[in-house]
């Protein structure tokens, strides 16, 4: 029979790409409403929704654009990066940041190449190092098994390359469980972190050796910040943003080397 | 089988070439309308290469010369003459020769065959998808695809082997599971075929595997049914005009395979195909094509398959991000080239960093997946045929 398409069927558009992230997140975001409560979930949900919101449609008015979908998953990510006693207006001005800052400063969606939650999150940890200090544990440092979930959803959607996602977690577990024997609770934030900041899928990296470079940067970036400084267990962040800064020099080296390849290819054939 | 699946297409009364198939071609008409011309006869020149024409897909009269923007041709109708068209002497006749003969054929001798007939105008090139010209820049490899039918048999064996004296390096078949192709090769052709056996080897992927050309290769293609035609000319003297096109879409209602003649209406041969009123019809690769208007709705000269979709919904604007790095476009560009960079800089419009990433391998049927799986809604064949026509201009 031939088929009546000879398709193998569209892609995802953009809307599914990112309501698969929120599906993802959702795990994630239903352990912090049941270790903390409902309300300051909701509260600074809202709050960080709002305030992205607001830069990001004042940015599409200014440049005569739609709106890009894509606010709720990097607002959800972000409120999960939270402290749970964040005050709401921290939350809205290091949104706010974020969202310039991380994405509209470079046109958009998918121009910028840091993700927007870390570069939120280190800006509150940079403003009020009180605040995210190391007392008051992040919304998402309940379990890493709901974001482990979260990234096989986000597998399954095919919205993440599976290289993103296994080379950070696998280095620091493997390397921590020997020296230290982490707790789950420590190991939630990497977990977090992998699935929805190394492995965003506007900002990850462009090739694979991109992907496990940036994976392996802040894997071992974190195994130091515990190994050196315990007192502060919270190098997460801090680690996928250097990781983020050294993946587009990894990218552009590999890309350099598929060229070299391609063309060495051509000279031997025949 | 798919014999059982080929039909016979509803008779057309129209037929005509499109020079817009043919990317770098500057035409030049001539023919008048009005004018009776013969099978084979030139409609189209090129104004750069004169031995590149496009020659007429039925005996009959000229009835319409369509021009689009800034008068550029789009296309050159002729109604079929019947009574001349059946005849025997509907067309140029061209010297027959033994399958012996062919294989002891000079190129020269082939190729003068080739432009006074006008199927030099079925070869295309990679790098940049134009007609080759085989004497200034001779191909290292030729990869020719098998065909879907059987009935072609002798003839497409007859081109293979025409196709081995064109062409001093390898010529390869690129072959399916259950094709038409005969079972033992002619020498100096080499069966290449897909690592998935349920599907027949695409030129585009067979060529990256076996004579990757991403940088400062020259390769030259052909199709199954040109190389039917080519066989068909050498052993019987006359141009063939059938073609086997795949109709398919949400409104065919009897998806298959018809067998019509070149470069014939659309309208009328797919006027009884389609469920619903007002159809909107694409020639070519769905993904990548526009659909076809009143002066291009003509089966395409490289098409093998046509769609039929509902009228088209005016769509909505889209936020247009740069493309996302995401694990479909790997998918969709099965080639040794770094798929979202490369789409990237072909947006972009950036020459040379689309070069350094192999742009010169691929056609634009190569990124119709791509377009279709796209989130962002962007057309890339578009965008790579911009890049390659800027790249074959040279600085």
């Amino acid at each position: 029979m031939t088929s009546r398409l000879p398709l193998l069927g569209a892609g995802p558009s953009l809307a599914r790409v990112s309501a698969t992230v929120v599906l993802a997140l959702l795990p994630a975001l239903s352990a912090a409403v049941v270790e903390h409560g409902l309300r300051p979930v909701a509260s600074l949900l809202a709050t960080t929704i709002a305030s992205g919101g607001v830069f990001e449609v004042l940015f599409a008015r200014g440049r005569r654009r739609p709106l890009a979908p894509g606010l709720l998953p990097t607002a959800i990510a972000f409120t999960l990066l939270l402290p749970a006693d964040a005050s709401l207006p921290q939350a809205a001005i290091a949104m706010a940041f974020g969202v310039v800052f991380g994405r509209e400063v470079f046109g958009g969606a998918g121009f910028g190449f840091l993700p927007v939650p870390a570069v939120a999150a280190a800006f509150l940890h940079v403003a009020w190092p009180a605040a995210a200090g190391p007392g008051s544990p992040r919304l998402c440092e309940v379990t890493p098994y709901t974001s482990a979930l979260g990234a096989l959803v986000l597998l399954g959607g095919r919205v993440a390359h599976v290289a993103s996602l296994w080379v950070f977690p696998t280095v620091v577990f493997a390397t921590l469980w020997r020296v230290t024997g982490s707790s789950d609770v420590e190991m939630a934030t990497v977990a977090f972190g992998a699935a929805f900041l190394v492995a965003d899928p506007t900002t990850a990296p462009l090739t694979t050796s991109g992907r496990v470079g940036l994976g392996l940067v802040a894997g071992v970036l974190v195994v130091l910040a515990r190994t050196f400084h315990p007192a502060r267990p919270d190098g997460v962040v801090l680690a996928v943003l250097f990781g983020g800064v050294v993946a587009p020099l990894v990218d552009h080296l590999a890309l350099r080397v598929g060229t070299w390849r391609r063309r060495a290819r051509e000279r031997l054939r025949g | 089988m798919l014999q059982d699946r080929i039909r016979p297409g509803a008779p057309v009364e129209h037929v005509a070439v499109r020079p817009g198939d043919f990317p770098g071609l500057k035409p030049e008409v001539l023919v008048q309308v009005g004018e009776r011309v013969r099978l084979g006869q030139p409609l189209v020149r090129d104004r750069d290469r004169r031995d590149v024409m496009l020659g007429s897909p039925a005996a009959g009269v000229v009835q319409a010369i369509h021009r689009g923007e800034r008068r550029a041709l789009q296309s050159v109708v002729v109604a079929i003459d019947h009574d001349v068209d059946g005849s025997a002497e509907r067309g140029e006749a061209f010297p027959r020769h033994t399958r012996d003969e062919v294989e002891r054929l000079s190129r020269s001798e082939l190729l003068a065959l080739l432009r006074a007939s006008g199927l030099l105008a079925s070869f295309r090139t990679r790098p940049f998808g134009r007609v080759p010209d085989f004497e200034a820049a001779p191909p290292q490899a030729l990869f020719a695809s098998a065909p879907a039918d059987a009935d072609a048999g002798e003839a497409f064996e007859a081109g293979l082997v025409a196709l081995t004296r064109l062409c001093d390096g390898p010529v390869f078949l690129c072959r399916g599971r259950a094709d038409g192709a005969p079972h033992v090769e002619p020498a100096r052709v080499r069966a290449v075929r897909s690592r998935d056996a349920s599907r027949p080897e695409l030129v585009g992927t067979a060529i990256a595997r076996h004579w990757p050309v991403f940088h400062d290769g020259r390769v030259v293609t052909i199709g199954a049914q040109e190389t039917t035609d080519l066989g068909a000319l050498l052993l019987e003297g006359r141009l063939r005009t059938d073609r086997l096109v795949a109709v398919v879409g949400p409104l065919a209602v009897r998806p298959g395979l018809l067998r019509t003649r070149r470069g014939a209406s659309l309208t009328e041969l797919l006027a009884a195909e389609a469920s619903g009123p007002d159809p909107r019809i694409v020639s070519g690769w769905p993904a990548c094509r526009d659909a076809v208007t009143e002066a291009t709705a003509f089966l395409g000269a490289f098409d093998a398959e046509v769609a039929l979709h509902a009228k088209a919904v005016p769509a909505r604007r889209e936020a247009r991000p740069l493309v996302l790095p995401l694990p479909v476009y790997d998918r969709a560009l099965p080639m040794p080239v770094p798929t979202v960079p490369l789409l990237r800089a072909l947006l972009a419009g950036d020459l040379e960093e689309a070069d350094r990433h192999g742009v010169r391998g691929l056609l634009e049927e190569d990124l119709a997946r791509c377009t279709e799986v796209c989130p962002s809604g962007h057309d890339y064949g578009r965008a790579l045929r911009r890049v390659l026509d800027a790249l074959a201009e040279g600085p």
